[in-house]
Order: C-alpha cells, then sequence, then structure tokens
C-alpha cells in the first residue's frame, strides 16, 4: 500500500512546487510556455554532434530551478527516468559512427560517443525544461491557456477531472491491496490468475465512485463551460523575462560560445 | 515507447503534431454534447486506469527489458474511437507534463504512434476481420480480437517511433537494425497487453455488460480518408519545415560568408589587432581550435574543453543563485 500512497504522493509533488511565490512562479503562463517551446526548438534543432554548443543550454535550466526554488533532486529523478529510452536509440551510435572525433592524449573520444552524449544531454535539457515549466505554473493556469488557445472544452474538462480521479483511482486500488494482503497475508502480490478480476473489480469500483463525484458536482451546479480563470495581468516583468528567455536561447543556438571559450583554454 | 524531444527533429515533431491534431481534432467534434456529459466521468476514470496502468512496468523475461500496458485497445474496446482517442490525447498530455514521459514536441508522435494508430486503424481492423455479428463462440474472438490488435497496434507504433527517429537524423542505425531491435520486444509487449486487455473486458462483459461501447464492430467509415488527409499534411508539412534543417550555415556563419570581402587580409590589421593576436597565440592551448600539427580532431577537442568548462561555469552560477536565495530566506543560518 505504501508503494500506491508513494506513488500519489510522487504525481502531486510537481502540482505542490507550482504554489510556490518566487519571480519565476509569477510570472505569466504564456511567456513560460512560451520561452519553453522556443528553448525545446533550439535545442532539438541541434545536429548530433554539436555537443560543444549544446552544453550553453545547460544554463536555463540550471538557473531557472535555483531562482524558483525547486528541488534539484526532484528534478534529476524525474529526468532519469525519460534516459532508458534515449540511451538505447543512442547505443547503436558508438558502434556505428566509430570515426574519431576527439583526443585527449592517447585517448580518442569517436563521433558514436559524441552522438550518444549528445542524446542523452538533449534529453535531459528538454525533460527538465517541461518539468520546470510544470514546477512553476500552476495547472489551471495551463489548462487556461490550452482554453484560450481555442482547444475544445470538453477535451480540458477532460484532462481537469482525469487529473483528480487520479487520487482515486489510486485510494481504491490501496484499499482492495490491504483486503487482499489481510486476506491472504502469505502472498505479497495477486498472482496473475487473479489479475485480471482484481483490476477489473477495481475499475468497476472506481467508475462507482467516479460516478458519485459527477453527480455531487452537476448537483453543485458544474458546467462543462465554466466562466474562465482570472489570469495574472501580462506586466513588465513578463516581457523582461520573455525577452531575456529568447536571448539566452537564440544567443547559443547562433554563436558556439563553448568553442570559443575551449580556444582560450 | 514514448519517444521524448531529443529523438525527434523540430520538422518531425511539427508534421507529426499537425497531423496528430487534425485527426484529433476533427474526431473530437463528432462526439456530441449530450454523448460528452453523459461519457465524461466514464472517459474520465478510464483514463486514470490506463494511466495508472502506465505506470506499472513488468521485466520482460530474458531479454533485461521492461514494458507497460499502452491501454490503447481497452480504450476503444469500451468506449468506442472517438472518445477513445479524446482520452488516450488527455493522458499523454498528463504523462508529459507531470511525469515528463514523452517529450512536449515529441507530443505528436505520440499521440500518432500510441494513439491513433491503435485505435484508428488495429482494434478497427482485427474487429472486422475476426468479430461478426453472427460468429460462433464470441468471448473466444473477442480474447483472440484484443491480443491481436494489442500486438499490431504495438507493432505500427514501434515502427513509427523507427521512422520518425530515423527521418529525424537523430541515430545513425539503419532501419532494419533498428527495426530488429525495436519490433521483436514490442511483440512481446503486444502480447501481454493483449492477454490483460482481453481479460478485463471479459470480466466488465460478465459483471456489466453495459458498460462497454457495442457499436464498434464495424470500423469507423471515416477513419481511413482520415488517416490518409493526415499522411498528405505530414508529407507536406515535413516538405515545407525541412527547409528550415540544418544543411545550411547557421547565423554567424552565413553572415561572414556574405561579407567575405569586408573582412581585412591578416597583414593589413592594425598595430594593436597584431598585438591582441600576439597574446592570445601566445596565452592559447590550442591555436584556431586546433593541434600544431593541424589535425582536425583538435578542433573539436577544443570544443570538448569548452564543453565542460562551459557545463561547470553552469552548475556554479546555478549553485550560486541557490546559495545566494538559501541566505535570503534564512539570513539567520551561517
Amino acid at each position: 500500500m505504501s508503494g500506491i500512497r508513494s506513488k500519489l504522493s510522487a504525481l502531486y509533488a510537481i502540482d505542490q512546487q507550482a504554489a510556490k511565490n518566487t519571480w519565476i512562479h509569477r510570472r505569466h503562463p504564456l511567456a513560460k510556455i512560451t520561452a519553453t517551446l522556443l528553448y525545446l526548438v533550439c535545442v532539438i534543432s541541434l545536429d548530433r554532434h554539436q555537443l560543444s554548443q549544446l552544453t550553453a543550454f545547460l544554463f536555463p535550466p540550471i538557473l531557472l530551478t535555483a531562482m524558483a526554488d525547486l528541488s534539484a533532486a526532484m528534478i534529476a529523478r524525474r529526468t532519469l527516468v525519460a534516459l532508458p529510452f534515449a540511451c538505447l536509440a543512442g547505443l547503436g551510435n558508438l558502434f556505428l559512427e566509430p570515426q574519431p572525433f576527439a583526443q585527449f592524449a592517447s585517448f580518442t573520444l569517436t563521433k558514436g560517443a559524441i552522438s550518444f552524449l549528445d542524446l542523452i544531454l538533449t534529453t535531459a535539457c528538454c525533460v527538465s525544461s517541461v518539468i520546470i515549466l510544470v514546477a512553476t505554473t500552476p495547472f489551471p493556469h495551463l489548462t487556461e491557456q490550452l482554453r484560450r488557445l481555442h482547444i475544445p472544452t470538453p477535451f480540458i474538462a477532460l484532462l481537469e477531472i482525469m487529473m483528480r480521479y487520479l487520487s482515486t483511482l489510486l485510494d481504491e486500488g490501496a484499499t482492495m491491496l490491504t483486503a487482499f494482503r489481510l486476506r491472504a497475508p502469505r502472498q505479497n502480490s495477486p498472482k496473475i490468475a487473479q489479475f485480471a478480476p482484481l483490476a477489473g473489480q477495481l475499475l468497476l469500483r472506481s467508475i462507482a465512485h467516479a460516478e458519485h463525484i459527477w453527480h455531487a458536482m452537476q448537483c453543485r451546479g458544474y458546467q462543462l463551460q465554466r466562466p474562465p480563470l482570472q489570469s495574472p495581468p501580462w506586466t513588465c516583468a513578463d516581457t523582461l523575462f520573455l525577452s531575456t528567455a529568447a536571448a539566452a536561447t537564440l544567443t547559443p543556438r547562433l554563436i558556439d560560445f563553448p568553442a570559443i571559450l575551449g580556444q582560450f583554454l | 515507447m514514448h519517444m521524448s524531444d531529443a529523438l525527434i527533429s523540430p520538422g518531425v515533431g511539427g508534421a507529426m503534431f499537425v497531423a496528430s491534431a487534425t485527426i484529433i481534432g476533427l474526431t473530437i467534434r463528432k462526439i456530441s454534447p449530450e454523448e460528452t456529459r453523459e461519457k465524461l466521468p466514464f472517459m474520465a476514470v478510464l483514463g486514470a486506469f490506463t494511466f495508472a496502468a502506465q505506470m506499472i512496468n513488468f521485466t520482460i523475461p530474458g531479454t533485461g527489458a521492461s514494458g507497460h500496458l499502452s491501454g490503447a485497445i481497452l480504450l476503444a474496446a469500451v468506449l468506442g474511437t472517438a472518445p477513445a482517442l479524446m482520452t488516450i490525447a488527455a493522458i499523454l498530455i498528463l504523462q508529459c507534463l507531470l511525469f515528463a514521459d514523452g517529450g512536449l514536441l515529441a507530443l505528436g508522435a505520440n499521440l500518432f504512434n500510441m494513439g491513433i494508430l491503435p485505435i484508428c486503424v488495429a482494434w478497427p481492423l482485427m474487429s472486422k476481420l475476426i468479430r461478426r455479428d453472427d460468429a460462433t463462440h464470441p468471448e473466444k474472438r473477442m480474447r483472440w480480437c484484443a491480443i491481436t490488435a494489442a500486438i499490431t497496434g504495438l507493432l505500427l507504433g514501434a515502427t513509427g517511433v523507427v521512422l520518425e527517429t530515423i527521418a529525424s537524423g537523430v541515430t545513425a542505425m539503419p532501419f532494419a537494425t533498428f527495426a530488429t531491435l525495436m519490433l521483436p520486444i514490442h511483440a512481446i509487449i503486444g502480447t501481454v497487453e493483449g492477454v490483460v486487455t482481453a481479460a478485463i473486458i471479459l470480466y466488465i462483459q460478465k459483471v456489466r455488460p453495459e458498460l462497454l461501447n457495442h457499436d464498434h464492430k464495424t470500423p469507423p467509415k471515416r477513419a481511413y480518408p482520415l488517416i490518409l488527409t493526415a499522411t498528405v499534411a505530414t508529407i507536406l508539412t515535413a516538405g515545407g519545415l525541412s527547409w528550415f534543417a540544418s544543411t545550411n550555415p547557421d547565423g554567424l556563419e552565413w553572415a561572414i560568408e556574405k561579407n567575405l570581402d569586408a573582412i581585412p587580409d591578416e597583414d593589413a590589421l592594425s598595430p594593436t589587432h597584431q598585438s591582441a593576436r600576439h597574446i592570445q597565440e601566445t596565452t592559447t592551448l590550442m591555436p584556431d581550435y586546433d593541434f600544431d600539427d593541424q589535425n582536425a580532431r583538435g578542433t573539436a577537442t577544443a570544443g570538448l574543453l569548452g564543453a565542460a568548462a562551459t557545463a561547470a561555469l553552469a552548475l556554479a552560477l546555478g549553485a550560486a543563485v541557490a546559495f545566494i536565495r538559501r541566505r535570503k530566506n534564512n539570513p539567520c543560518q551561517p
């Protein structure tokens, strides 16, 4: 049960980070979304051998993590989850690109190793930037921006309700697992043959619970077409944030600063 | 099978986003407001169930790899095509934002591989081939339909991942090698997914049959033209966006190339420039990013040294900002 509870708390950990009140948290959601998209486009448009240029893109996520008072360990943990698939895709490059790329004394780095490292770093940059966006912007503000982009209302309502139902479902799961362990104390987890009835039962119980919540919401006047949220006004600080972010993203895309720095070393 | 942003180029990511958004947008428009109101809690709870199921990885014996259920076939069987597509889109967006599972720019590709292909292609196709209104042994047919649809859906999705990664130029692996790595493992995951999906569907059919979607035996007639339109849109968008791809010189190189005549010869440099050059040559370990023998690897080595220095600088700056913030928040701390 503790496993399910810890998953539930991990799920809402980022949402809780968004409730902080730093200068970054106070910026307009649209400014943060635009800056993140610009950053992502610049990072992934680099060639797979431009490792040195890519390192300049480490500045924005590291600085934003520090400025927004976010937990670096949490961001690192979430980033690690995304790495295995990138490793799988990049592993082939190690063997298929044996041409030498750089040499340190007798140690030669191949092109494959560079593209492998580049892929890992790109993944880390992209994943951490999205986590920072969500950890500094409350979820209702993000969905409000989707509404303004004319995404259909039922879809946004589905996103919001699904986010809240996750806890309902995990609570039901925890209750069922406790009941199972009390009935079968020597079994830690259900056998495969028991899995389908348990999963089906979990689904049916969650549906029943969700229907109760839905009816209660409707009794209290819930409508899909709800009035828009009061978004924070766009201020000069938002313009400053967006222009700084754009400069910090576009300049290293156009100029390879680390290579110039390497010239002086 | 979630693709991260690192595995995709802006051109391919943009094209896939256009294709997926077109298909999903047109599909969502087909759901009436009454149907939405009626099915929304059901869609949300099934979405949450699929979300939770995707969080649980199972080990694939003998491979060292692991996989998770995608849930698309379960959604298609229970909800029907349009609500299932809407639900899987919501799941993938939440996973991308909350768990960083799948990239923001790769969202279109993930929607296509994990939502559109299994829900609009694999499930209707297998339903048409295996399940018929007048068929005998409906339970047995439902089981085989779920298993084959899950395998087909995952194999199609995995092929999509391979094609999109190769088209993005991220990997040096040829198509055949990458496909050989990806397809067998996804066939195994698909089999497990199919067995679990079939068991859950049959359980629901036994306990609460009214919950199952009963109009899914015939595939939606408009799905295929929709996919064809999206494919054409993909090709056109990819072609359009590839103009911006990286074979051209970057901004600085372009500017220098255009102004070659304006750059003075070395001999024509002023004394100040010449002394500055002399100081630089004396202090630099790798002049012109290169070793003394003009070995081309020197350029790359200098670049890597610069990269390491930049990364260290970024970390140091981050640590300094965090330290200042902490001191500001707790001025009494030593």
